[in-house]
């Protein structure tokens, strides 16, 4: 127990309860740090004004139910002096259709939400939205969850435009991000990777700010344990049979980059900052209809990708042929 | 002795749905012994989401009474009587 008799590392005055990136933090100093993050990030990237509406799009999930309890805090006087006076709107995009969660552990799910949070949550069930959404996902599990990520996506994009919201906040932490840059690279979508890792984005006009992106998904993890934050989780889609580990392109990555992460304390937010950074040479103007990032073309004569459909990336030509 | 489990981040999913375990202990256990137990005793399903090779699978987080393992000795910390013990998983959906 030699590591416990040291203080921590912010306040030098009680004993750490957590190591986050090699430094040993204790309770009260971890979630301070964890909430000035989260509010300066927010106002450094979209500054919402007084009465300003601010979508906040929630999965159930634990990045981006982290991410409402933290923006609860901007409007908490016991947390700050400087309160952040803007209108939050809740999308929640009901996906239970595609992993067969059952119906009232959804509604219980979002009427705690609403109860503990005081708001309204605007929702939107995604097959009927989308009535051939099925026929849409029939494929194997990889391109599936990528398909149903690019879907929910445009869905809140849509919605936030149908209803003037200039300014988006998701969950995305710095582990997501960095799984997402990885995984698109080895996916094909490699031009881009600098919107991929972008804190901001700019789509149809709309401002979509990752307010968490410079969290770890560990950070993400005991914040949301110390205020038992409601969650509404899925078990990824891809199934392993033989293997020790789940199969899909996306979990391998993130395990390897935990693995690195753990080693390396500052691999996360080294591969963001080099991702950022990676812009792709020549012109690219046209946006992808599936994944709405940048649209490529191909590279030599041997691919002709786009003499099918015209209007989609290299990645996503994959995704159509996988069925 | 016995210890308390919490489960939360999705592993409760594997555990039938529970987020709150008691788990009656007839001798000490290490960590590592606990996770076992509770991979043979209790998982119902997915046992490659909490386990990778003969340990704990990474990117699970665990708390002993609110203090991070890795601050008291991991694998090898011994379980006492009445520990609150959290596993927390960062496996993202999809
Ligand atoms: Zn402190
Ligand atoms: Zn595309």
């Amino acid at each position: 127990m030699e590591e416990q008799k040291q203080l921590c590392y912010k306040c030098g005055v009680k004993p750490p309860n957590y190591k986050i990136r090699s430094q040993k933090v204790c309770r009260d100093c971890f979630i301070k740090n964890t909430e000035h993050l989260f509010r300066s990030n927010l106002k450094a990237l979209l500054s919402p004004k007084k009465g300003e509406n601010l979508l906040i799009a929630i999965s159930g999930g634990a990045n981006s139910m982290s991410m409402l309890h933290l923006t609860d805090t901007c409007k908490n006087p016991e947390k700050t002096t400087k309160l952040m006076q803007f209108t939050p709107v809740l999308l929640y995009i009901d996906d239970s259709f595609i992993y067969h969660t059952p119906q009232s552990q959804v509604s219980e799910f979002l009427e705690s939400v609403e109860k503990r949070y005081n708001v309204h949550i605007n929702v939107i069930k995604i097959e009927e939205k989308i009535p051939d959404i099925e026929e849409q996902l029939n494929l194997p599990s990889q391109a599936k969850s990528d398909m149903l990520y690019f879907v929910i996506n445009n869905l809140i994009t849509d919605f936030a435009r149908e209803n003037n919201y200039q300014k988006v906040i998701t969950g995305e932490s710095a582990s997501r991000v960095s799984t997402l840059v990885m995984s698109e690279i080895c996916k094909g979508r490699g031009v881009s990777v600098s919107s991929f890792s972008s804190p901001i984005l700019l789509v149809d006009g709309i401002t979509i700010a990752r307010p968490l992106r410079e969290l770890l998904e560990k950070e993400v993890a005991i914040y949301h344990s110390i205020y038992d934050v409601p969650l509404l989780t899925k078990l990824p889609m891809a199934q392993s049979l033989t293997l020790p580990w789940a199969g899909s392109m996306d979990i391998l990555i993130q395990d390897f980059l935990g693995n690195l992460q753990s080693k390396f304390p500052s691999t996360t937010h080294t591969l963001l900052r080099t991702a950022t950074k990676l812009i792709p040479q020549g012109n690219f103007n046209e946006i992808c209809a599936i994944c709405k990032h940048t649209k490529d073309g191909p590279i030599n004569h041997l691919e002709k990708f786009n003499s099918e459909y015209e209007d989609i990336c290299y990645a996503c030509h994959h995704l159509r042929q996988n069925k | 002795m016995s210890v308390h489990i919490a489960f939360s981040g999705g592993l409760e999913d594997l555990f039938n749905k529970q987020r709150n375990l008691t788990v009656p202990l007839e001798s000490q256990l290490t960590l590592k012994q606990l996770v076992f137990h509770l991979k043979d005793r209790y998982l119902q399903t997915r046992p490659e989401l909490f386990m990778s090779g003969d340990s704990l699978r990474p990117g699970i987080i665990v708390l002993v009474n609110d203090m991070d393992w890795e601050l008291c000795g991991k694998d090898d910390y011994v379980v006492q009587d009445r520990d609150a013990i959290s596993f927390i998983s960062t496996l993202h959906g999809g």
